[in-house]
């Protein structure tokens, strides 16, 4: 699975349902952006082949050929998204949490009624743009994983309580209930009010702001997919380094003016270093100090009732295999475990029956070897699952499997009290 | 508003070129980039040199598609959209920007705060054209040379937007002038516009500039040199603005369009 000449091309659809108008094509070849697309008439098919369907009521949601995985999804009736895509590893979990994914990226960008009330196609579609960098970095290598777990990727500061005695001040001051520090994407501290936000926002709107080109400060209106669809709310951010932002949800006030660089500079000069500190953590997500065995290559660390996860794949620095591949290993080995071993996540819309009667049954820890089958050679997979968390820990092939359950069993441990 | 002054005669026109000039563009560069700022953040001179800093809002007023967003990013240094995606709402962009001063021979560090609104966000939603009216210094109404509405456009965009700051520097900035060969706007139109409304106009092609070595990195260097005559121009009514605000000069007498 996953290996590294296996890159194939993702092609993503979007029509209008009732006409089948293509409303836009974003393409990836290798995790990254291309502009090579399908030919109209495979559009037409594929769109054609999902109608017939409909029409006899038959629900089309997936087929595959040798090579190539197809995942279909309606939206309101309104909105077909079709993904065509060729990687190996992409099981149809998958595809479609991305196709969730890209539908509230619409949503989050032009609202709910522009959708499912097309009125206009052009008009949709000029307005639908501006949802293209977040779609792209969905379809491309991201560092984040959000998109894949629907946990919102986060980032531990050493500082971090100190980051959010200051958050929680500069919130009040501007009686913002929702408001979060953002480092390229993963949220270092949040309100209450923040982490309350429901899915998919929750993990949009973080993966939004990483995704623009950089702005000092923005003022967008945003629908949140979930929490309100139709009536827009203002997203605020404030870039105070760059890399580095504080995004504020909010209603008609605060006014953007009132949060200028004197405001700023009052509130967080004083945390320059701890803020500076963010940054370099960038994608360790963890901080230095952190005790990690050295036969880690990559981890993922998910609590599934806060819906937050870590992930890195460099928390010791500059081994085999890079950290893209290091990254595509546990996207796929937790595809693999969450279609198969372990049960869907709470609150994943798809479940719930017979919950009971399964968890005396549930397997707690699994681990799979990946690459050469010599002994020594693949790169080893190990989750684990206790209480609300799991854990997926990409390892070195040195590593003796019999030492696995401990490595994973210590780990978690270790890690337990970040999140 | 006071009649703008003449070209070159507020700040010192090709400072930036001089050996002088060059040394201080290095506190807004970084490994031959330009650097981007966060709001925590200032350019930092070696310390025997201390400047003033002032800083100015700046709202970028047009039709969509002239190019607001386009120059913004040219002016800041970053690369410019190449195609034409809406802005969907309010952003704003700092740039920061070392003059000389031809009176005092002074360098003062001017601070501009570039407001960008996409034309149908702003007409969708209601807050966003008085949050970037207020307080802002100056107006800069950008019409493209390939979009003849778009410069027809302007006197009502000036009355629009600007006809309650009074006070405010009004620039009008003609953007895809890279693309003059197939103009829509004529010289002798423009000579008519400024002789009607006497406001400093200005050309600009807001296109990718060079790029360093490694054929991905936009130069700092070369992207300044493109967009001096942008910047200069504005510290320069700004700045002279100002002057006559605190009354340090004595206020030609008013202008109306004629
Ligand atoms: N050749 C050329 N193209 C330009 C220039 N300025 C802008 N463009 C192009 O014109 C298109 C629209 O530019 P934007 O800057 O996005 O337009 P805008 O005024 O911000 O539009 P809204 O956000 O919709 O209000 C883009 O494709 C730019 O690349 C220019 O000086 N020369
Ligand atoms: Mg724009």
């Amino acid at each position: 699975m996953g290996e590294e000449g296996a890159r194939g091309v993702v092609h993503l659809l979007c029509l209008a349902a009732s006409s089948g108008v293509p409303l836009f094509c974003r393409s990836s070849r290798g995790g990254v952006p291309t502009r090579q697309q399908l030919p109209f008439s495979v559009i037409g098919s594929l769109n054609g082949v999902h109608m017939f369907g409909q029409n006899l009521e038959v629900q089309l949601s997936s087929a595959r050929t040798e090579d190539t995985t197809v995942v279909w999804k309606n939206f309101h009736d309104s909105i077909t998204l079709i993904v065509v895509s060729s990687e190996e590893s992409n099981l149809e979990l998958r595809l479609e949490r991305l196709l969730q994914m890209v539908f509230g990226a619409m949503v989050l960008l032009v609202g709910l009624e522009e959708l499912t009330n097309i009125r206009n196609v052009e008009r949709l579609k000029k307005e639908l743009r501006a949802s293209y960098h977040l779609i792209d970095s969905f379809l491309g290598d991201s560092e984040l994983i959000g998109d894949l777990t629907q946990c919102v990727d986060c980032v531990v500061s050493p500082e971090g309580s100190l980051l959010q005695e200051t958050l929680s001040g500069f919130a009040e001051a501007t009686s913002t209930a929702f408001v979060s520090l953002v480092a390229s994407g993963r949220v270092v501290a949040a309100t209450e009010g923040w982490w309350r936000l429901g899915m998919p926002e929750a993990v949009l709107l973080p993966w939004l702001v990483g995704s623009l080109p950089p702005q000092t400060a923005r003022d967008y209106p945003v629908y949140l997919p979930h929490g309100s669809p139709t009536v827009p709310h203002r997203l605020l951010t404030l870039m105070l380094l760059p890399g580095l932002e504080l995004c504020l949800l909010c209603g008609p006030r605060p006014p953007l003016s009132q949060l200028d660089a004197q405001v700023l500079e009052r509130w967080w000069q004083p945390l320059m270093e701890p803020l500076r500190a963010c940054l370099a953590l960038g994608p360790r997500a963890l901080p230095t100090g952190l005790p990690l065995h050295a036969d880690i290559l990559g981890l993922l660390l998910l609590h599934l009732e806060l819906r937050r996860c870590l992930f890195t794949v460099e928390p010791s620095g500059d081994k085999e295999p890079a950290p893209q591949h290091r990254r595509r290993l546990l996207r796929s080995f937790y595809t693999l475990v969450t279609s198969t071993h372990f049960p869907p996540e709470p609150g994943a819309p798809e479940e719930k029956v017979e919950d009971a009667i399964q968890q005396a049954q549930l397997p707690r820890a699994c681990y799979l070897v990946s690459g050469p089958e010599e002994p020594g050679a693949g790169w080893r997979l190990v989750a684990l699952h206790s209480g609300p968390r799991r854990l997926l820990l990409l390892v070195s092939p040195q590593s003796p499997t019999h030492g696995l359950w401990s490595l994973a069993t210590h780990t978690l441990h270790a890690l337990t009290p970040l999140l | 508003m006071a009649r703008p002054p003449t070209p070159g005669s507020v700040v010192v026109p090709n400072w930036h070129e001089s050996a002088e000039g060059k040394e201080y563009l290095g506190c807004i560069l970084r490994k031959n980039r330009r650097r981007v700022f966060g709001l925590l953040e200032r350019p930092v001179l070696p310390p025997p040199v201390a400047i003033d800093t002032v800083s100015y809002k700046i709202f970028v007023s047009g039709k969509s598609g002239v190019g607001k967003t386009a120059l913004v990013a040219k002016l800041a240094g970053l690369e410019v959209p190449v195609v034409h995606h809406e802005t969907t709402g309010i952003q704003t962009t700092m740039v920061f920007w070392p003059a000389k001063l031809q009176a005092s021979n002074r360098v003062v560090m001017f601070r501009f705060e570039f407001w960008d609104c996409g034309e149908s966000a702003l007409k969708k939603f209601d807050h966003m054209l008085p949050a970037c009216q207020e307080k802002a210094d100056a107006f800069l109404f950008l019409f493209s040379f390939t979009d003849r509405a778009s410069f027809e456009d302007l006197p009502g965009q000036l009355a629009r937007v600007a006809g309650e700051a009074p006070g405010a520097v009004r620039m009008v900035i003609g953007s895809k002038f890279d693309q003059y060969m197939h103009t829509d706007v004529p010289e002798r139109d423009l000579t008519a516009f400024r002789q009607a409304w006497e406001l400093p106009l200005l050309r600009v092609k807001s296109v990718p500039g060079r790029r360093l070595a490694d054929g991905r990195t936009l130069d700092g260097r070369a992207g300044l040199a493109d967009i001096a005559h942008v910047l200069n121009g504005l510290a320069e009514q700004l700045w002279y603005q100002d002057q006559v605000a605190a009354g340090l000069l004595p206020s030609p007498p008013e202008n109306t369009p004629g």
